[in-house]
């Protein structure tokens, strides 16, 4: 007979280290700046996609940005049943590059090319580890 | 590699389906003892090949190099296992054309799998591909990936999704004339029913979308001259290429090279056709018909402009207007695509090339092409953050 504490076989299961080396970027959007051309990257790269120098230094981009295409997923994948439809969109930071990131506090029928957007921490998911994982969602930013 | 230098000499696979029954192993024998068969060539000849999977995870089995050699009793020649996402096959076939090429290799087997039953969420199984920091931990997967380039695609170049569902209607069509489709004995569809299905990402419906499912798919490569020999159709390699993008959905805005273009063109795709038309010495006008990369309608579309088939921004119009149709201009996915065929996501590589083959010898029954003398075969994989693209030519 199983014990109820018998725990899972799972092939890998994540170290928290790996989504602690994130967090900077997950939770303020720190990217990287190339030092010699000025280009800005979110995800923070290691080598310039132009130059290909590798001073490349942290780059705090803006919370805040428009949104530049949107949809909305009606087929949550596993770990994400909570909203049975999830609006989403690339999302042009000021002064910054382009994220992909969940829309949240709005509906799809609210969202439009060119609305104004701002970054806050939510969940992300639960890892394989049993940690939760947060990170930036963005909601309807009121322009004063 | 010089073009034309290598020819396909057998073409095997399974009907793609979903398969409780059979384990990874059975459908790669099968299709490979398929292709052995089908070459006529003692398997003693082979001295080398690839195994291509886009999930090894599902199966929780890597390094299916030597225990395919071990299965199919090829031990001690080189078998080495390719994951490319879902271009896995077309670059492990390239991979597989290098070296006879090279002249180290004179009988090569190429094998594409996929068990994507084995596991009990097989869109979560595709989650290994987009970016594991910033992106899979969203919970959006590819079909929202790419409901996002839909959109801009139809913003941008001034198309309709109507347009667009043809070419799912088309895979059907096809797929209701190729017994190894899992679409096969279904009813016809039409624009309307496609555009009703339940929305999966807006704005796409479940029937745009590609049925992931179980299958295999194998060729055996030899030199030109020593299929030429052996068979009275030789289909050659003419040209064969890969080329890479970005992976990151939004690191293709401003991305050097990629000028005002973004998510709405299949840039990578555009540099490997660029590449294996010139080692075919061949233009996008020669091509016949074309085996491309549907894993969504949207795509099918999308990989027929980058390839040059169609003007970038014009191929839902000329689909719409039955192009790629089998009394079209370039019929295309003419087993029924990934939509209808089926997409064993490591198999799919390899099975644009044997579909390819299968009219070039003018099997195909049905749906066969008129004209079957030059074929285009695409593979891409991720969101076009890598494709491959074959030029095959019969002679």
């Amino acid at each position: 007979m199983w014990a109820d504490s018998e725990p899972i076989y799972r092939q890998a299961t994540a170290s928290p280290a790996r989504t602690h080396r994130t967090r900077h970027s997950r939770y303020r959007l720190v990217g990287s700046r190339c030092d010699a051309c000025d280009l800005d990257f979110f995800p923070p790269r290691l080598v310039c996609s132009q130059c290909r120098s590798r001073k490349l230094s942290e780059a705090p981009f803006a919370t805040t940005g428009t949104v530049v295409e949107f949809g909305e997923d009606h087929t949550p994948l596993m770990g994400h049943e909570g909203r049975s439809r999830r609006p989403f969109a690339l999302i042009e930071l000021d002064n910054g590059p382009v994220v992909l990131a969940e829309l949240v506090d709005v509906d799809f029928d609210e969202v439009h090319q060119g609305a104004q957007v701002e970054a806050v921490l939510r969940k992300w998911r639960r890892e394989s580890n049993g940690l939760y994982q947060y990170g930036y969602k963005f909601r309807p930013r009121i322009v004063p | 590699m010089s073009h034309g230098t290598v020819a396909v000499a057998g073409i095997g696979s399974t009907k793609h389906g979903f398969f409780p029954e059979l384990g990874w192993r059975d459908l790669v024998v099968a299709a490979a003892y398929d292709a052995i068969d089908d070459s006529g060539i003692d398997p003693d000849e082979i001295d080398g090949g690839y195994v291509a999977i886009t999930a090894p995870e599902t199966i929780e089995q890597q390094n299916l190099g030597p225990i395919v050699a071990e299965e199919l009793a090829l031990t001690p020649e080189p078998f080495t296992q390719v994951v490319a996402a879902c271009a896995a096959g077309l670059i492990a076939l390239r991979a597989g054309a290098d070296m006879i090429a090279s002249g180290r290799h004179r009988c090569v087997l190429v094998v594409g799998v996929e068990k994507i039953s084995d596991t009990t969420a097989t869109a979560e199984s595709m989650m290994a591909y987009p970016d594991q920091d910033f992106e899979t931990p969203l919970g959006f997967d590819f079909v929202d990936h790419t409901a996002l380039m839909l959109k801009r695609y139809l913003e941008r170049y001034g198309q309709t999704q109507e347009a667009i569902a043809q070419f799912a209607v088309q895979d059907r069509w096809y797929a209701q004339r190729n017994p190894k489709a899992v679409d096969y004995g279904r009813p016809s569809l039409s624009v309307a029913d496609v555009l009703a299905a339940p929305i999966a990402s807006r704005p796409f419906t479940g029937a745009e979308i590609a049925k992931a499912c179980d299958g295999a798919s194998a060729v055996l490569l030899m030199a030109s001259d020593d299929v030429r020999r052996r068979a009275d159709v030789t289909v050659e390699i003419a040209g064969i290429a890969q080329a890479t993008g970005p992976n990151v959905l939004g690191s293709r805005f401003g991305w050097p090279g990629f000028g005002k273009y973004d998510i709405a063109e299949a840039l990578a795709t555009d540099a490997a056709a660029a590449r294996a038309y010139k080692e075919a010495g061949l233009a996008p006008e020669d091509v016949d018909f074309a085996e491309v990369h549907d894993c969504f309608d949207f795509m099918g579309v999308l990989q027929l402009e980058a390839l040059g088939i169609f003007p970038r921004g014009r191929g839902a119009t000329a689909v719409a207007a039955g192009e790629t149709a089998l009394d079209g201009r370039c019929p295309a996915c003419t087993d029924g695509g990934r939509i209808s065929l089926g997409h064993p996501t490591g198999a799919t590589g390899i099975n644009v090339v044997v579909e390819a083959v299968v009219q070039m010898r003018g099997d195909a029954g049905e749906r066969q092409v008129p004209r079957p003398d030059v074929a285009v075969c695409q593979s891409m994989g991720g969101n076009n953050a890598t494709s491959a693209v074959a030029v095959l030519r019969r002679s």
